[in-house]
């Protein structure tokens, strides 16, 4: 009984199988190569040949000599190349050694003939596939990039990104936690793609794991403890971890801050085209470079004139709050500032004024200058509907506003007072630049002019650009009483300018550069708020490129968002019958007749 | 290799002097209309993906079923009496005794099977144009291209395993069985593997998933030309073909 365990034990350990196998594997290729197998005589062997014993070892050594470099190749993928150079030198000598010593035998022995000619095709496939395998296992490796065939560029990423990538100096980890919407599923997908792109860029330093809070919840726990601000939702997101341990910046980007599309458009079933757009490199590059450089870059909203909330994130309601939360996402510092009551700091590097229902009075206006003059730059978004008390500050910088809105008949947006702008490459600033596929949405538009040499005194250390502009067909109605709106011969025609930058003139002869971005003014509130936003999410980028351009971040401005179109085949039962009949009919009607043809030609 | 020409009109001549080819033709014909009306039906329905890696289009092909059954039955089918028929009727030895190199032959005989496959997938073509001209849906072509340079280079792997285990073989049913035995491993087995390996969280899963066939083409149907795969496809395939060269030269030194 004892001695029947000892046996069980015997055969459940490793090395017995693969000594096993090995001899098998010896005894099966020692027959091939020799003919017969152990303790058989081998016939047809000539007069030449050499005598038994020594054949028979030369065969035992050429195999012994094969299974050391298959050996080696085994020691090469599991403990590395280093430890399998010793087994290749010995194995390839041994085989290179029997194959020059015996082939003066290959016209008399058939057995050490065939053993050669096993040897050397071993050799040189095992060569052959050595430097396949090294080839494959090095691409496999290190080169993960991939040639992007599709329209929207789906699988490419900027340049920018590209150098934020590599300038990584430790280890970043994205961790994808799944939310559990319908929605979130959809999303997950593209945002997993979107971090293999960064990770091919630099395979050294990024890890990517995936977190389903509901299964995996260990590893969601860990994750909690380490990154308390990720929540569990429907939504989903990523955790970036820039460095290890305790020292390492951590920031979480939620997946709302990645897709911008026509939610109601989700649920109406006969839409034609639904189109989405997908920020998440943009998101997460500026993410990467908020979290390597530390330092945020504080951007301040101007507030106490009755514009809308900052904080309210509702998507029915003209809130900003939308455009603050892509803020922060984007690596910014945001903060609130009503100028009654303090003064802009100096390390505060963009202000925006949204205009709002209260004028801005004397005081706040110097305040501005001040911090203007001290080096800020300022993005400005200005209606006509009640005083601004910003024409003459305006004025300086070149710009005035125009009175009446904006209204495009060609190009209006379900009602009068929405207008959509769309810049086919006919301006051409960093600001508008990447958004040359996209429509920009006004809400009662503001028109903006640029003071003409001609017609005033402009500020000459002051460029102002026109940057947006409506169509021709557009004009800036006067007369809001009347329920329609027809263009009279006192409204300003269009192309109307609704959006400006303002560059300072440098002086290169002083060392100074030849132009600093100083302001951007847009001619409506509305476009920045929420519900508009979600209407049309190009405004949203647009206004993040204003930032970015104000702040000297030229390269955020070079990442366009994503644009994907989903199709909805829109056909009559009638042409989907004659889709799928047609060409089946011809094929199948062309193949058969191919066959008859040479069927009748073989009979001939 | 002048006479590489010659040999492949050859072989090709032999493919449609007989009906099978219009028969395998035939029948992807009968697969590729179904998958056209599954491809019609999936896209007249309510869209609203967020990137077009859920769009049917991407699927079309690369994720259908009976695509790769018949994948599975047909590269065997047209590969296994390239060279075993060959050896089991003699003309090997004529073959081998006019002036053309192993190479050359293995080359034609591998060329021959590659067009064939090629135009097995002609008739999933052929849908295309309708859709794109007459119901005027304007899709991406450009992961079609990907799709149609993945399945090319797939296919140089396949066609090269089948002359292989065509060249160790007089039986043409053996040569055929094998070939589908390594296929079947190449399609589904590398799948099932990588699952295993994903779920009990191994460390070679990542390694599984870049040889799994149907996770590469895939990727290729999505709009991504992953070099790395095509370098794998190609490897394969010169191995293969050398491998067939080898024998060739050992039967011939016999």
């Amino acid at each position: 009984m004892r001695n029947l365990e000892y046996v069980g034990h015997f055969f459940q350990m490793t090395a017995v199988w693969v000594g096993g196998l090995v001899l098998a594997a010896f005894l099966v290729l020692f027959w091939a190569m020799r003919g017969a197998p152990i303790g058989q005589a081998v016939e047809g062997e000539g007069d030449e040949s050499p005598h038994s014993g020594y054949r028979d070892r030369v065969i035992a050594a050429m195999v012994l000599g094969l299974m050391l470099i298959l050996t080696g190749a085994y020691v090469a993928m599991a403990h590395g190349v280093r430890w399998s150079l010793p087994i290749f030198v010995v194995g390839f000598g041994i085989v290179l050694w029997l194959i020059a010593v015996n082939r003066r035998y290959r016209h008399g022995s058939p057995a050490l003939r065939r053993t050669i000619n096993i040897a050397d095709a071993a050799l040189n496939a095992g060569l052959l596939a050595g430097v396949l395998i090294i080839g494959n296992v090095l691409a496999f490796r290190y080169g993960g990039r991939v040639v992007d065939f599709t329209r929207e560029k789906m699988f490419s990423l900027a340049s920018l990104s590209v150098n934020e990538v590599k300038a990584l100096e430790k280890p970043v980890r994205f961790t994808v936690f799944y939310g559990r919407s319908p929605l979130a599923v959809l999303e997950m997908a593209r945002v997993q793609d979107l971090l293999e792109l960064y990770k091919a860029e630099n395979p050294a330093n990024i890890t990517i794991e995936t977190i389903d809070p509901y299964r995996d919840r260990d590893q969601f726990e860990r994750l909690t403890k380490r990154v308390p601000d990720v929540q569990v939702n429907n939504e989903g997101g990523i955790v970036i971890e820039y460095g290890e341990g305790d020292d390492a910046q951590r920031l979480v980007v939620p997946n709302s801050n990645l897709f911008e599309f026509p939610r109601h458009d989700r649920f109406q079933k006969n839409v034609e085209k639904f189109i989405s757009s997908f920020n998440g490199e943009t998101v997460v590059t500026a993410a990467l470079r908020k979290v390597r450089e530390k330092k945020r870059p504080r951007v301040a909203f101007i507030i106490g004139h009755g514009e809308p909330s900052t904080q309210d994130l509702d998507v029915r309601q003209p809130g900003l709050g939308l455009w603050r939360s892509r803020l922060t996402t984007m690596g910014d510092e945001v903060l609130d500032i009503n100028l009654l009551n303090e003064e802009i700091p100096r390390d505060v590097s963009v202000a925006i004024v949204v205009t709002g229902k209260n004028a801005f009075k004397e005081d706040e206006v110097r305040l501005l200058r001040k911090y203007l003059v001290g080096g800020g730059r300022l993005l400005m978004l200005v209606s006509n509907g009640a005083l601004t008390g910003l024409d003459d500050f305006l004025k300086t910088y070149n710009i005035t506003i125009g009175s009446g809105m904006v209204v495009d008949p060609k190009f209006n947006y379900r009602r009068v007072s929405l207008v959509s702008v769309q810049n086919r490459g006919a301006v051409h600033h960093p600001i508008v630049d990447p958004l040359t596929t996209s429509s920009i949405l006004l809400f009662n538009g503001t028109p903006l002019n640029v003071m003409d040499p001609a017609k005033g005194k402009p500020n000459p250390a002051e460029i102002a650009t026109p940057i947006l502009r409506t169509s021709p067909a557009s004009w800036a109605e006067t007369d809001l009483k009347s329920r329609q709106a027809t263009q009279g011969p006192d409204d300003q025609k269009g192309p109307l300018t609704v959006g400006v930058a303002v560059t300072d003139r440098g002086n290169p002869d002083q060392g100074q550069p030849e132009t600093t971005p100083r302001l951007v003014v847009f001619g409506s509130v509305g476009m920045a708020e929420n519900q508009w936003l979600t209407v049309e999410p190009a405004n949203l980028d647009l206004l993040m490129n204003a930032v970015s351009w104000l702040q000297g971040r030229q390269g955020d401005v070079g990442i366009s968002p994503k644009t994907h179109e989903d199709l909805r085949l829109a056909v009559d039962p009638i042409l989907q019958g004659r889709l799928i009949l047609v060409p089946t009919t011809m094929s199948v009607l062309i193949i058969v007749s191919l066959g008859l043809i040479t069927y009748a030609t073989r009979r001939e | 290799m002048r006479h590489v020409l010659t040999l492949t009109r050859r072989e090709l001549g032999a493919y449609f002097l007989s009906p099978m080819a219009f028969l395998i033709l035939l029948a992807f014909q009968a697969i590729a209309c179904i998958n056209f009306w599954d491809l019609v039906d999936r896209l007249s329905r309510h869209q609203q993906g967020l990137t077009s890696l859920s769009d049917p289009m991407n699927v079309y092909v690369s994720g259908s079923t009976p695509f790769w059954i018949a994948i599975l039955v047909a590269v065997p089918a047209l590969t296994m009496r390239l060279i075993a028929e060959e050896r089991r009727s003699g003309t090997i030895e004529t073959l081998l005794t006019i002036p053309v190199t192993e190479t050359e032959v293995v080359v034609a005989k591998w060329l021959a099977g590659l067009m064939m496959f090629w135009i097995m997938l002609l008739p999933f073509v052929v849908y295309l144009p309708f859709l794109y001209f007459q119901a005027k849906f304007y899709f991406d072509v450009g992961p079609l291209i990907s799709l149609a340079i993945g399945l090319s280079t797939l296919g140089m792997m396949f066609v090269a395993i089948g002359v292989f285990f065509s060249s160790l073989t007089r039986n043409q049913i053996i040569a055929a069985i094998w070939t589908f035995l390594l296929l079947f491993m190449f399609i589904l087995l590398t799948m099932l593997v990588y699952f295993y390996a994903v779920s009990a969280q191994l460390s070679w899963a990542e390694a599984m998933r870049f040889v799994a066939v149907l996770n590469q083409v895939q990727t290729f149907g999505t709009g991504r030309l992953d070099i790395r795969f095509v370098s794998l496809h190609l490897s394969v395939c010169v191995f293969m073909l050398y491998l067939t060269v080898k024998v060739l030269e050992t039967r011939r030194a016999q």
